[in-house]
């Protein structure tokens, strides 16, 4: 059966969904890196701290 | 700065996620097979209802909202979400994020199948070239650390992403920890498996579609009756220490989270205890 319109709007509204979700993705893994640099070395963690926190800006600001 | 609007927090993440399984069962006459999806309307009535559970739990156990999911394994609804909040509060989860949970529209008529795949097509094409931030982000880092330090880093990284990541995966008997574990990690159970000294936990490893291996600490589950929990605690105790996730799975259609309160307040104790994983 062929896909009615609601189908193709339904589909494409949860595309938008998975676009943002996958950018949420991207986004816990800086997270888990910055969280695992603390732990693993924290005095290079302290150093590149500050830089960090702009890359984060640079990527979803 | 934007990057506090996001959560950020300058805490270690406790290496807890609860996941909310089965809420397509939730609404009766809600789920479009066709389609794979939730109706729109039971889509808004399910993240209600599971927001509300989100809510109580988080409240109960004081565990923050950032650890808890709601998703259905069988119809991979929600994977991407979940696969989140994994990577987020995994320690090292960082080594998790170039898996794909599996597809849903795998499981839709061909048709939609056909539609989503050509919208894929459509959008990936749009993206251009997708940004890698890890390696943006070494680039960067030389510019600011000495050779030395660099190295370190890079060391310490190598060596950290040669390591399976380790996940506990704890649920009541039927509550879909398999079909979990196969459709957030996209992952096939490569071996089989073994006990865990000698307690009824059991490792598994698992193949991810992404390379590398899942290593699967499949505990024995709690509920049946207070003797068992007793002899239970004793062996989850001597094993999330260990642990880089625990990973536990609740049903979302039901009443009665008592029991999984409490066993998120005791985890929740150990795992505060070793902020790291004791290797």
């Amino acid at each position: 059966m062929a896909l009615t319109e609601a189908d193709k709007r339904r589909l494409e509204q949860i595309f938008d969904q998975l676009d943002y979700q996958e950018q949420q993705k991207v986004l816990s893994s800086q997270q888990a890196f910055e969280n695992w640099l603390r732990n693993s070395a924290y005095s290079i963690y302290c150093k590149v701290r500050d830089w960090l926190n702009d890359l984060w800006d640079w990527l979803f600001g | 700065m934007l990057s506090a609007l996001f959560g950020k927090s300058q805490e270690t993440p406790i290496r807890l996620v609860i996941g909310l399984n089965q809420v397509d069962k939730m609404i009766p006459d809600g789920w479009d097979d066709r389609l794979n999806l939730p109706t729109q309307k039971a889509e808004k009535e399910i993240e209600r209802r599971s927001k509300d559970i989100i809510q109580r739990l988080s409240r109960y156990t004081h565990l923050s909202a950032d650890n808890i999911e709601y998703y259905s394994a069988l119809k991979r609804y929600r994977l991407l979400p979940l696969l989140t909040k994994i990577i987020k509060n995994a320690y090292a989860g960082f080594k998790l994020d170039n898996v794909q949970p599996a597809d849903p529209f795998e499981l839709a008529d061909p048709e939609v199948k056909a539609f989503a795949d050509e919208e894929r097509r459509k959008r990936a094409k749009s993206k251009g070239k997708e940004v890698n931030a890890k390696d943006r982000m070494f680039d960067e880092m030389r510019k600011i650390l000495s050779e030395d330090e660099l190295n370190l880093v890079l060391d310490k990284f190598r060596q950290e992403r040669r390591i399976p990541p380790k996940v506990a995966i704890l649920g009541k008997a039927g509550v879909g920890k398999t079909t979990t574990l196969n459709s957030v990690f996209n992952a096939q159970w490569k071996t089989s498996h073994t006990i865990v000294g000698t307690t009824q936990a059991q490792m598994k490893e698992f193949s991810l579609s992404s390379g590398g291996s899942l290593a699967v600490v499949d505990l024995p589950g709690y509920g049946r009756s207070m003797a068992e929990d007793r002899e239970y605690e004793k062996i989850y105790q001597e094993i999330i220490p260990s642990c880089d996730l625990v990973f536990l799975i609740l049903q979302a259609n039901t009443r009665d989270f008592a029991d999984d309160q409490e066993m998120i307040i005791k985890i929740s104790e150990w795992l505060r205890d070793f902020p790291t994983p004791q290797r």
